[in-house]
């Protein structure tokens, strides 16, 4: 059912629909989820983890028999996508950890992503076999060779129906153009190009181009020591392919226009919401620090998630944000714990419903929070395996703050830190919400009536 | 990489660090002095912590660089306005923090600490602990410790960098000519392959989505025969040299040279395959 346009947060009950991945109380490092993404239809869902795999899922056709499976997840395709890697020239490690998974638009029938490690961007076709030729001439069906001296007739290969196989296969590897570590991956509107950033470059690529890269956005200082400010996340605008965004972990954010300049050293826009004197402190820079930037789907306007908030920017406006949200602003009291063990690091993302009208984002102790933009309320609620019975609603959490209490919250120091919910995803046109629980991936939709 | 002693001495000082960092959470009449000789500390330890990495993290690295600038800053201000010490409880000069060059951990641990662990509400006890424990770190040593952690963040770069196109002037980002030139000639090649292949997903969009070379057409067919070693001294003399189907013919095997039959039979059947391979090919 398609809902989203204009539902208001009371409508919509969250349900457990699906949870992926092993119950084991002990997590293989490996298994961590890293990176969640819907393609662009919401049929396939991509989970890439810390081992360097991929895993696709696609949802079932809807049947009739069975309404209330509505279009359950089911794996798809499993691939390695990146493996460790040595760099011989540095002495160093590069991590297979898969940062980010985006997809292209659909054009035929095979499907397509981007994945990216640390170092190198990797496109992945992923397609349908459910034909195989037969009849070779030289080898027989079992992939023997033939005696050619036996070969008396010569025939044309035929295809034969086989069952369904789904393959990955890399199609282009971009490697070799940064020399920091890749936060982001941006399809371009355009779909013929995309961009990659790191620390501190940005690079556009052209999918048919792999050895060679065009440096659009430079803030290496010529005296590293003069370093005050990194790039943290970019993004294309969803229709202007000549616009994108970067943030900083200065809490920035500037928007770009490819046609003024080939280097986007100077931006077109740069927003900035002037500081908060009373809610000073030694960590107010850490945690303006910015997380994620994600466009509406309309392009209207940019999120950005910073450690204890999201906000809403429009466009139009650079000087403040529209709209603040608190994520667990009960942290703000113990900044200097989560410095100490280094939670106030953790790079939150944050994500947009369909119709741009609800925004959801992470937390620790496996909580995950919505906001409704129009309505103003806003819910907590808990990704765990004692929530799992199939269609069994999610009951919103509560923290509780000081004093007394009740029955159902939990205190601010029982929190579970190293439960964090970084990634999220939410289905491009329904209510359906994927939820990295590190190494579980968990699958909610709203209930059916 | 470090040593168990030095890894046990880290894990008492984490321990010590949390209950430290929970006294400045919880305690709202720690004075703001100990608190900033607090975080600087903390700052200073992560970034020694990190300068023993072989890649330290560029992000946590400036922002924590950024937080000890932002103290030194506050401290340099405030001994222009009085030369007095600022903070009076703390151990003279000689404790004080090392330059960021030596290799192991120069702190000196805190003493008297592990007495104050969970009495976080009980101020008095708090605070001589912190004030024996926090060290005099100088001007110097924080200027030291950040620059001596973003040098180390300036990689070296590949000596040969690939191929970034230098804007000219206020030039739009272009590629260069000669590559849409290589995409015109592969696009001509698959036009042919797409008439055979026609239920195939070939399709007339983004030639990544085409399988751009012409050897991935033929993925599903086996052509190992021609990669392999495995060569027959061709039948018949090379045919003229501008068809591109002629090397498969030259190590087809199938022809013999035993019948005068065969090598009839051969000539026909390389013909026809000829001709198979110029549709396929598209020439």
């Amino acid at each position: 059912s398609l809902a989203g346009f204009g539902s208001l947060m009371q409508d919509v009950l969250w349900c457990f629909s699906q949870v992926k991945g092993t119950i084991d109380t002990g997590v293989t490092e490996a298994d961590i989820i890293s990176t969640v993404e819907f393609n662009h239809t919401g049929e396939l869902l991509a989970t890439g983890d810390k081992g360097g795999r991929v895993v696709i899922f696609q949802r079932e056709q809807e049947s009739k028999n069975q309404p209330h499976r509505r279009g359950e997840y089911n794996v798809y395709s499993t691939f390695q996508s990146h493996e460790p890697e040595f760099d011989y020239l540095k002495s160093l490690e590069i991590e297979e950890k898969i940062n980010k998974i985006r997809w292209l638009p659909q054009q035929n029938a095979a499907y397509f992503l981007l994945s990216t490690n640390d170092k190198t961007v990797k496109l992945w076709k992923v397609s349908e076999r459910d034909k195989r030729p037969e009849g070779y001439n030289l080898k027989d069906e079992d992939g023997r060779l033939r005696d050619p001296s036996m070969i008396t007739v010569l025939r044309v290969p035929v295809l034969r129906p086989m069952d369904l196989m789904v393959e990955a296969t890399p199609r282009r590897v971009f490697a070799n153009a940064h020399t920091y570590h890749i936060n982001s991956i941006s399809v371009n509107s355009d779909y013929e190009t995309y961009m990659s950033a790191d620390d501190l470059r940005i690079n556009l690529w052209n999918f048919e181009i792999t050895n060679q890269s065009f440096n659009i956005v430079d803030i290496k200082p010529a005296n590293m020591e003069e370093l005050t400010e990194v790039i943290t996340a970019a993004e294309f605008h969803p229709h202007h392919c000549n616009t994108f965004v970067y943030s900083s972990s200065k809490g920035t954010i500037r928007l770009c226009d490819m046609r003024t300049a080939a280097l986007c050293d100077r931006h077109a826009k740069f927003f900035e919401e002037p500081e908060d004197p009373s809610n000073r402190s030694f960590f107010s820079e850490i945690i303006s620090s910015i997380s994620d930037v994600k466009f509406s789907h309309s392009g209207r306007y940019i999120m950005t998630r910073d450690y204890l908030t999201v906000k809403v920017w429009d466009l139009n406006m650079e000087n403040r944000p529209i709209e603040t949200y608190q994520v667990h602003d009960y942290l703000r009291s113990k900044l200097c714990s989560l410095y100490e063990n280094d939670c106030i690091f953790d790079k939150f993302e944050c994500v947009w419903n369909g119709s741009d009208s609800v925004i959801m984002t992470g937390s620790y102790n496996n909580f995950f929070r919505m906001f409704d933009r129009n309505t103003k309320r806003d819910v907590t609620l808990e990704a765990s395996r004692e929530n799992s019975k199939p269609r069994a609603i999610l009951k919103p959490r509560k923290v509780c703050v000081g004093g007394k209490r009740r029955k159902d919250e939990i205190s601010v120091d029982s929190l579970d830190f190293s439960k964090k919910i970084l990634h999220t995803a939410w289905h491009p046109s329904e209510n359906i919400i994927a939820v990295a629980a590190t190494n579980n991936l968990y699958i909610f939709q709203d209930k059916v009536n | 990489m470090l040593g168990r002693g030095l890894k046990r001495k880290l894990s008492d000082y984490e321990e010590n660090m949390a209950g430290l960092s929970s006294a400045f959470d919880s305690s709202r009449s720690l004075p703001y002095p100990l608190k900033r000789q607090l975080v600087l500390n903390m700052c200073l330890t992560k970034l020694q912590t990190y300068k023993m990495l072989v890649e330290p993290n560029l992000h946590r690295s400036v922002l924590i660089a950024n937080t000890v600038r932002q103290i030194q800053e506050e401290m340099r201000q405030e001994s222009n306005q009085q030369p007095v010490n600022i903070c009076p409880g703390i151990a003279p000069a000689s404790h004080s923090y090392a330059g960021m060059e030596s290799p192991g951990i120069s702190l000196q641990l805190p003493s008297g600490i592990n007495q104050q662990e969970s009495h976080c509400c009980d101020l008095r006890s708090v605070e001589d602990p912190i004030e024996n424990s926090l060290l005099i770190v100088s001007d110097d040593d924080m200027s030291s410790a950040i620059s001596s952690i973003l040098k180390d963040l300036d990689f070296v770069e590949d000596i040969s960098p690939p191929t970034c196109l230098v804007p000219t002037g206020d030039d739009q980002p272009k590629f260069p000519e000669n590559t849409g030139l290589k995409l015109e000639d592969d696009r001509q090649d698959l036009k042919g392959a797409e008439c055979v292949f026609g239920s195939f997903e070939i399709s007339n969009s983004t030639s990544y989505l085409k399988d751009l070379a012409i050897d991935d057409i033929f993925e599903d067919i086996d052509t190992s025969m021609y990669d392999s070693d495995f060569c027959c001294p061709p039948l018949m003399p090379p045919r003229s040299p501008s068809l591109a189907t002629e090397e498969p013919l030259k190590t087809f095997p199938s022809c013999n040279s035993s019948s005068a039959n065969n090598i009839q039979i051969c000539r026909t059947d390389l013909s026809e395959l000829d001709h198979i391979m110029e549709i396929l090919v598209g020439s």
